[in-house]
């Protein structure tokens, strides 16, 4: 009785096991910025937009290494932390803003894996990595994708304009989002609850119509939309919303996950297994703030703007009048000293 | 060449100013929009903060770079903020305090008050001389404090805690330029009250404060805004190696007073000083209208190095100032207007 009572309790957890990866598999690999809890003592941050490095040891020269910590899972702030192994079959594939290949590496923190790369460059690093298996008769292509903004005030703003723009690999990455930027974006922009943006999922360098696109944010609010004929769908952040000024700090980067997935009919071999369909998956994070006007005021600044006014003016006009001397004659006779 | 010298001796100098002004008046507040960036480190409010502007203000840089540890400050970093002043000095090397008279769009704003208000016939106010001294130092007051508040952000004083994150870019926070500049690209973004907390109220508040002490002070005193500029004290420490000088030969001074007269800035050194070569003071913007109004023969020079480019002459006098003519007349001793 009792080797039978264990043997279904074994037969039960072999079957949770089998479930639990089954659904980690539908979860998507992301790069994040932000490191453990318990390993924020550990990392560092590095220029306007805080991108995620080691730590450096006092004296130490060299290009700051930037780093960003492979998850899984659509939620935000609980997606776990994840380790991979040598024969996970991964790669690394990092683009400096002046679309050189940058050497990149995963590296292991304390039983967390993480992409790692030098950062010497003004402008937007493209990071990906890249995870082939088959399963099946499906070849699954993960591409976890972040754009990383370097940017520090004291190495200058030249050629904002050009080095903002979105850049793409398609020869080595079949699947990727590409954030649109909006005009006004320099080295200091930063995506705002709020704001409207548009992403394009581009296989092999071509936008994709009618595939879905999933977008998470840290604090809880996702939405799934499908690209239109164009290949784009557009997102609204919903605006975060503080019930108390405590919870309300405007420095505070929050941070964002979109997704897209789809299958298609093609065959092939991979690793000498034979596959009939491609599933491909891409992801891209960024930061955002909290929108301006969550905390700013444009008709308290008036109201204050004319308040003043007002007394200033009244001060000055009394001011003036103070000064005013009374009209006085003063006659004069000419015949006093007489 | 001597034709040439006479001719621009007797040029109405002011009117050149006006259109210089606005020139550079779209060069610094539109310039982006045209792709033009002239760089960083301007000795100009060429703020950042405007989305047309076409360069970075020298103030906001100092006070990105003033935002760093010791440490860092006195090691190879600091050779950044050696470079920003270098080029912030070469530019201004150029021109001197002239970058306040024809070139500051805050400044050339403060000028087109001043005319409406002539317009409107509402008299303007001058300090005695003794305002004038004490609040002459308010500007030093403000560049030191803009020099300290980013080092304490980065650093603690004498183990007392680090200024707040919040008050980065001190000066910044309650420069008019900030908030007036955006405003002639069509952006209201900068006219806020900042409700995250005290320091962000206070900050913002007294922004907006300074905007509107801007706007009611420039309408009752020429140019009120430069007497209070830290840019204006920051040049003046540099004022002596600049290339264009004014200068003045007190043997040929009659003390009539033209000069201080007709000085925006209400300058009364300019006339009561004889001795003195370079008569460029810390609150001088450089505007010249003091050698237009000076009637005495080489009186008053404009020079580049020694060479001189604009000297007094009692023909230019006659020419500008003819009351038979159409030029401009001389306000009497006692004017308000």
């Amino acid at each position: 009785m009792k080797n039978s009572t264990r043997l279904f309790w074994y037969f039960f957890l072999a079957i949770l096991l089998a479930s639990a990866d089954m659904r980690a598999s539908d979860k998507p690999v992301w790069l994040s910025n932000v490191p453990p809890a318990h390993l924020k003592k550990s990392v560092s941050s590095y220029g306007m937009h805080r991108l995620c490095t080691t730590k450096r040891k006092r004296g130490e020269r060299g290009a700051i290494k930037v780093i960003q910590w492979v998850r899984e899972g659509a939620s935000v702030e609980h997606a776990r932390y994840l380790f991979l192994s040598d024969t996970a079959g991964y790669r690394t594939f990092v683009f400096s803003p002046h679309k050189k290949k940058v050497r990149s590496k995963v590296i292991n923190i304390k039983g967390k894996s993480v992409v790692e790369y030098p950062d010497n460059e003004e402008g937007y690093y493209n990071v990906y990595l890249v995870m082939k298996r088959v399963s099946g008769d499906t070849l699954y292509v993960d591409v976890a994708k972040a754009e990383l903004l370097s940017h520090s005030c004291r190495n200058g703003h030249k050629n904002v304009r050009k080095e903002v723009k979105p850049k793409i690999y398609p020869e080595v990455i079949t699947f990727e989002i590409v954030r649109e930027r909006h005009l006004n974006e320099d080295f200091h922009f930063f995506i705002a609850s709020g704001d409207r943006f548009t992403y394009k999922p581009m296989l092999n360098g071509k936008p994709v119509p009618g595939i879905p696109v999933t977008l998470c944010t840290e604090k809880g609010w996702s939405k799934k939309e499908s690209t239109d004929k164009t290949g784009k769908a557009e997102f609204q952040f919903i605006q975060d919303y503080f019930t108390h000024w405590s919870e309300m700090n405007r420095r505070k980067i929050y941070y964002y996950l979109i997704y897209s997935e789809f299958t298609t009919d093609k065959s092939g071999k991979f690793q000498g297994q034979d596959y009939r369909y491609v599933h491909y998956s891409t992801s891209l994070s960024d930061g955002y703030f909290p929108s301006r006007t969550m905390y700013t005021s444009l008709v308290w600044s008036l109201i204050v703007f004319v308040v003043s006014l007002i007394v200033i003016v009244a001060g000055i006009a009394i001011f003036r009048e103070r000064r005013k001397k009374p009209y006085k004659e003063y006659i004069f006779d000419e015949n006093e000293d007489e | 060449m001597n034709n040439i010298r006479k001719w621009i001796n007797n040029a109405n100098v002011s009117r050149f100013r006006f259109w210089v002004q606005i020139l550079t008046f779209i060069l610094f507040v539109y310039g982006s929009y045209f792709l033009i960036h002239i760089g960083q480190n301007l000795p100009t409010f060429a703020c950042p903060y405007n989305p047309g502007s076409p360069g970075t203000c020298f103030l906001i840089s100092v006070q990105h770079q003033m935002h760093t540890p010791f440490s860092s400050l006195f090691s190879w970093r600091g050779l950044g903020f050696l470079t920003s002043l270098g080029s912030f000095v070469l530019f201004f090397v150029l021109f001197n305090k002239a970058w306040c008279g024809f070139m500051c769009p805050l400044g050339t704003i403060q000028d087109w008050i001043t005319k409406l208000r002539n317009r409107l016939g509402i008299r303007f106010s001058n300090y005695d001389e003794r305002s004038f001294k004490r609040l002459s130092w308010i500007k030093y007051v403000l560049l030191v404090l803009l020099f300290l508040i980013p080092l304490a952000i980065a650093n603690s004083f004498f183990g007392l805690p680090k200024v707040s994150h919040n008050m980065m870019s001190p000066f910044c926070q309650i420069c008019p330029a900030r908030i007036i500049l955006p405003l002639f690209s069509g952006d209201t973004s900068q006219m806020f009250i900042n409700f995250t907390n005290t320091t962000t109220i206070v900050m913002s508040s007294l922004a907006i404060l300074v905007l509107a002490l801007f706007f009611v002070g420039s309408f009752v005193k020429k140019r009120f805004f430069c007497f209070f500029c830290p840019m204006s004290a920051l040049q003046y420490l540099f004022s002596r190696i600049g290339i264009l000088r004014l200068t003045k030969v007190g043997d040929k001074c009659t003390r009539c007073g033209n000069c201080s007269r007709v000085c925006d800035m209400g300058i009364l050194s300019i006339a009561e000083d004889i001795t003195s070569v370079n008569v460029v003071t810390d609150n001088c913007m450089m505007c010249f209208k003091c050698v237009e109004a000076c009637p005495e023969e080489g009186c008053l020079d404009v020079k580049v190095f020694n060479f001189k480019i604009f000297s007094s002459t009692e023909e230019g006098f006659f020419k500008r100032y003819n009351p038979d003519g159409d030029s401009k007349e001389l306000p009497p001793l006692n004017s308000k207007k």
